[in-house]
């Protein structure tokens, strides 16, 4: 079975945006919570680099392991998702991640966060696929009709790809062969255990 | 003598300076790859050294939300390994520990008795804002600690006996019971300090109690204040250990 991750290129990202607003309008995703965001490192100054963030999909998550309730689950493709209804809102999956990827919908005092909402992948959550319980809780099930996250398509430099890891590191790869120079594949050394060896 | 060597000094001093200077700045060189075109990589931090930046590493975001302008926080494994790991382990063995120490205690000894029976005769020790204090600290003290071994030990020991769901509906209410509770346990705590410190400051006949060992050793009954220096102990104790926990849990 393919193993799916998450490849930003940060030197072909122009920080327009696009995967942010694709994946906000197609999930129709809570006020005040960008699943995917592009931080921009060293903004206006030499070596400015921007890296599209959103959930990696590690291989061990930290925020399955520590999660109380042990609400979150790895597909066969490698996909790390969770259920919000077993959800209990209690913030550790968030202090987990190293890239902060799990948010919460409320801010209150003494811990009502709400349930925690994050990158799915495009692949819905443990409700039935392609139903309006799943679309309502987790948003689109792309993965189980075989298209790609929607962020990677729109991207408009094709800096964000996404699919099967040996695939789009092989394209990765290709490119900075190519074109001669590349600040290497942002987190996947965290996330994923690997570089890439270029 | 003395000139000529400081003359040398000097001149040393001066060419470390400089010799500094120099390997400082930055060889121009390096901005350029093999072919003369400017290298855009050179000026790129890289994910190593982004790394070794802590607390966390950030950026400029477009949203105006400003925990999302978060690249990443390498602090999140030591978080990690500290509660899955540190935590399982200090848990289970300060617990299992202490109900093990006791249990022998009571084996090896046995009850301790008052040596010419009950009286049958009360006196008042505690007045009752005192005794409120108290039951207050204790009863939020132990709702806080069993909600809190349900976050910490809850998935190792009830979720394999109740369903999912009930576990985590339990939990929820396990949640917002111990953060609600946590604010009746720091009353308490504050009262009872502000109500017992004086009488806990250690004082000279503590030291004839501790001789005689509390009275296990010598004498059935030891000398001591209104607190003997065990009491006084436990005193200090959850003193350091509750601010110990604010501290931490009110993040």
């Amino acid at each position: 079975m393919a193993r799916v991750k998450f490849l930003c290129d940060a030197d072909r990202c122009i920080e327009c945006n696009a995967c942010v607003t694709a994946c906000k309008n197609e999930h129709e995703v809570p006020w005040g919570i960008n699943r995917r965001r592009v931080v921009t490192i060293n903004d206006g100054k030499p070596g400015e680099r921007s890296v599209s963030m959103a959930c990696m999909h590690c291989t061990d998550a930290p925020c399955a392991a520590v999660c109380p309730v042990s609400c979150f689950y790895t597909t066969a493709d490698g996909v790390v998702l969770h259920s919000k209804d077993l959800c209990i809102g209690c913030g550790y999956c968030f202090y987990a991640c190293p890239f902060g990827a799990p948010q919460y919908p409320k801010v209150g005092n003494f811990g009502s966060r709400g349930k925690m909402d994050k990158c799915t992948y495009c692949a819905g959550g443990p409700e039935d696929d392609n139903t309006l319980a799943e679309y309502t809780q987790y948003g689109a099930n792309r993965l189980v009709e075989g298209k790609l996250p929607i962020c990677a398509e729109m991207c408009s430099t094709k800096s964000l790809l996404a699919g099967d890891g040996a695939i789009i590191a092989e394209i990765y790869k290709e490119r900075v062969m190519k074109r001669g120079y590349g600040s290497g594949a942002w987190g996947w050394k965290t996330a994923y255990h690997e570089g890439i060896a270029v | 003598m003395i000139r000529h060597l400081a003359r040398i000094f000097s001149v040393i001093i001066a060419a470390s300076a400089i010799l500094t200077m120099i390997a400082a700045t930055p060889a121009p060189a390096q901005q350029f790859g093999p072919d003369g075109a400017p290298n855009p990589t050179a000026s790129v931090e890289s994910e190593q050294k982004l790394l070794q930046q802590s607390p966390r590493i950030e950026g400029q975001i477009a949203q105006p939300n400003e925990r999302e302008r978060v690249l990443m926080q390498p602090a999140g494994r030591q978080w990690d390994y500290f509660h899955e790991v540190l935590l399982h382990w200090l848990g289970a063995i300060v617990i299992l520990g202490m109900i093990a120490t006791l249990g022998a205690a009571y084996l090896i000894m046995g009850r301790i008795r008052i040596s010419k029976g009950r009286s049958g005769q009360k006196v008042r020790r505690f007045n009752a804002f005192e005794r409120f204090s108290h039951w207050l600290t204790a009863i939020s003290f132990v709702v806080l600690g069993l909600t809190g071994l349900n976050i910490t030990f809850g998935k190792l020991l009830l979720l394999p006996v109740i369903r999912p769901e009930a576990f985590s509906s339990e939990s929820q209410i396990a949640k917002y019971t111990h953060n609600f509770v946590s604010v009746s346990f720091v009353i308490g705590l504050v009262l009872i300090v502000s109500i017992w410190i004086k009488d806990n400051i250690p004082q000279k006949v503590d030291i004839e109690w501790i001789k005689q060992g509390g009275g296990f050793i010598k004498s059935k009954h030891a000398p001591s204040g209104r607190f003997n220096p065990g009491e006084k102990l436990v005193f200090w104790f959850a003193l350091g250990a509750g601010v110990l926990l604010l501290s931490r849990d009110i993040c």
